[in-house]
């Protein structure tokens, strides 16, 4: 018998991340301890866990993010380590820490290591240090025009002029020739001075038509640090993902050998141990240039598990555990294609705001290549407390176009009444020619899909059927009330005698 | 009993005679054989109608029914004939004094009114912005109007369906 890492993991999170890392545990034989607000008491999570213990209600201030409490239990379970899933405390190196301080193990990387990735600034340094790309021109504050106009010349236009106590695109200017920065500058710092009260700006290389990749890396105590390839997640709603896919389309061998390369560097220049990713901006001529390290298990994680048969919470746990990867870079082979659509409870109608409900019917898509990470069923609620995350269905196929028709199959498979879905958007983006030409960036939706694409195309006669149904309903709802002419018994029973019987006549 | 039925903007007429206990359904005065049945413990309905089968989740809505089908919603208006007649004879006393109710599509917390009492606003423009899991949702005006009262102050919290603005 091998021995076990741990016996015992609390997990402080809920929804689908805390049913992934059961799933795992399980698998291994470690007994798994969920922890749960009155919301969540038949939650999935709760329901699928070996033990179960009750937090305060909802507000996530005094439930899932009460570290004191959260500590407390994982004290009485008897739990050894600490899987923090991903949000909620997950990039917090001070719960790290206390859990450290407890005697007990933090399935992440290092309190330190979080805490310096956590910082932008410190973050970019560090990497500038290792030899990773940034994005030129951030650490070099503007004072005035002919500095603004050297920097703006070495860095190459367009560029964007950026507020230091920048946000929400105020004092922001795209500059895209010499002689519009004197004005652009201006303009860039009294808007910054109405609303931060700070005018100092910076100027940044601006990249078009961006696409996000990142490269997933796990290290573990050993020294040994491994990436598992690219995850593309260009298709973004609110600067947030929804689909994700491995590999991209547009990395080649070469170009994911350099980027995974960079990003063990990096990984290696903080300290890494355990799982994390390290995100890159990529331009048009494929240069990448680093945005920030996720120390965590990242949403879109399957995708990479899928291509490469790893599974990276259980090496996340043996890692933490003080075991080493069960694999080194020439292990790792990549198979296929898989693409993951995340099912958010929003209206992708309505600017995809929240959609808040109970869950009527679900009937989660089967078959080859499918895979779905729930953290809901039937009669399950979405409430405005957490995040409106359902599930991720994730497709795999032997190529990108195998994948896409697979995702589309399951996404019509995909059965969830009750709330408004982002479903019908990724059939849209699954039937958009760009994304099928894998001619992706962040700007996907903007450029790419128009308003009635997500209503879809309606097959006629199913409008007919359906408008047949409904009246037959109302003539049952009504008719049960009133008329005599009716008999809601027939039609609840259906017509399939009914029919039968006419066929034969007519013979 | 005569019906009217509208999806997605098309008017369907649907017939259902149960008259001799027979059940006969037409559609836009034909006959059309469909053969129809419930799920157990469902809203679930199996149907199949020109040996095409498809499968409805239906549930009935304030106003209408919205069936559920391959990943989309579809509300379904369906009004009898008879109170078509009806409704419309009552509708040309009432058009006088319209005015629309803009309710919270779900509970939330307001951050702020993006317009004034007496505003005129065009369909599309955000009228309300409410915040819920954490983002904020701008409710948009679903008509052009003017704002004639606004029913909920700034850090309020609101129920779904709550009565936010009306507009005329």
């Amino acid at each position: 018998m091998t021995q076990l890492p741990f016996k015992k993991i609390l997990i402080a999170n809920r929804g689908e991340i805390a049913v992934r890392v059961i799933r795992a545990c399980r698998e291994m034989g470690i007994a798994s301890v969920a922890i749960y607000t009155e919301i969540d008491r038949t939650a999935l999570h709760v329901r699928m866990a070996d033990e179960a213990y009750a937090l305060d209600p909802e507000p996530s201030a005094d439930s899932y993010l009460a570290m004191g409490k959260i500590l407390n239990i994982a004290a009485r379970s008897g739990a050894e380590a600490v899987h923090p899933g991903y949000g909620f405390l997950a990039e917090n190196g001070d719960f790290a820490a206390q859990v450290n301080e407890r005697g007990l193990v933090f399935i992440g990387p290092s309190p330190d290591t979080i805490s310096l990735l956590g910082d932008k600034m410190a973050a970019r340094t560090c990497m500038i240090k290792a030899g990773v790309p940034v994005v030129p021109g951030l650490e070099q504050r503007v004072t005035d025009i002919d500095a603004a106009l050297k920097n703006a010349g070495k860095i190459g236009y367009p560029v964007l002029i950026k507020a230091a106590a920048g946000g929400g695109g105020k004092g922001m200017r795209l500059v895209h020739r010499a002689d519009e920065m004197e004005k652009s500058i201006q303009m860039a710092m009294s808007e910054a001075r109405s609303a931060f009260g700070d005018d100092r700006i910076y100027i940044e290389k601006y990249i078009a038509r961006p696409r996000h990749i990142e490269i997933q890396v796990i290290a573990d105590a050993q020294g040994n640090t491994v990436h598992l390839g690219e995850r593309e997640c260009s298709i973004q709603r609110r600067h947030q993902k929804v689909i994700e896919e491995s590999p991209s389309p547009v990395v080649d061998d070469d170009l994911r050998k350099k980027m995974g390369e960079t990003a063990v560097a990096a990984a290696k220049a903080a300290n890494y141990v355990n799982a994390g990713t390290v995100e890159f901006l990529v331009d048009e001529e494929m240069n990448y240039y680093f945005l920030e390290v996720n120390t965590r298990l990242q949403v879109e994680h399957p995708v990479t598990e899928m291509v490469t048969g790893y599974d990276l919470v259980k090496e996340q746990i043996n890692v933490a555990s003080g075991l080493p990867l069960s694999f080194s870079q020439e292990d790792i082979a990549w198979n296929g294609h898989a693409i993951e659509c995340r099912i958010y409870a929003e209206d992708p109608e309505n600017n995809f705001m929240p959609s808040i409900g109970t869950i009527g019917s679900y009937v989660e898509p089967q078959g080859p290549g499918i895979r779905v990470d729930s953290g809901q069923d039937l009669g399950g609620e979405v409430s405005i407390f957490y995040d409106p995350l359902i599930s991720k269905l994730v497709a795999w196929g032997r190529d990108r176009n195998e994948a896409v028709s697979r995702m589309r199959r399951a996404l019509n498979e995909y059965r969830i009444s009750g709330l408004k879905t982002v479903i019908p958007f990724h059939k849209a983006v699954m039937d958009n020619a760009d994304f099928n030409r894998g001619a992706i960036s962040t700007h996907f939706i903007a450029d790419s899909m128009a308003a009635e694409d997500i209503a879809g195309d309606v097959d006629p006669l199913a409008l007919k059927a359906m408008s047949i149904m409904t009246c037959l309903m109302d003539y049952k709802n009504k008719g049960a009330a009133s008329s005599s002419e009716t008999r809601a018994t027939e039609i609840e029973r259906g017509m399939w005698k009914y029919c039968g019987r006419r066929k034969s006549i007519g013979r | 009993m005569k019906y009217s039925s509208t999806i997605a903007n098309q008017i369907f007429e649907v017939t259902i005679d149960n008259t001799e206990r027979k059940l006969r359904v037409l559609l836009d005065n034909k006959e059309v054989p469909v053969e129809f049945i419930r799920r157990p413990a469902s809203n679930s309905y199996v149907v199949v109608m020109e040996n095409r089968t498809f499968e409805f989740e239906i549930v009935r809505d304030e106003e209408a029914y919205v069936v559920h089908y391959q990943g989309r919603d579809y509300p379904c208006r369906v009004e009898d004939q008879r109170l078509i007649k009806l409704k419309n004879a009552i509708r040309q006393e009432v058009t006088q004094s319209e005015h629309l109710e803009i309710r919270s599509p779900m509970p939330g917390l307001v951050v702020a009114a993006e317009v004034a009492v007496g505003e005129k606003v065009r369909s599309g423009q955000g009228l309300i912005i409410i915040e819920a899991m954490k983002m904020e949702n701008e409710i948009k005006s679903p008509a052009d109007g003017v704002v004639r009262e606004i029913k909920v102050k700034t850090s309020e919290a609101v129920e779904m369906n709550q009565t936010l603005i009306i507009l005329e």
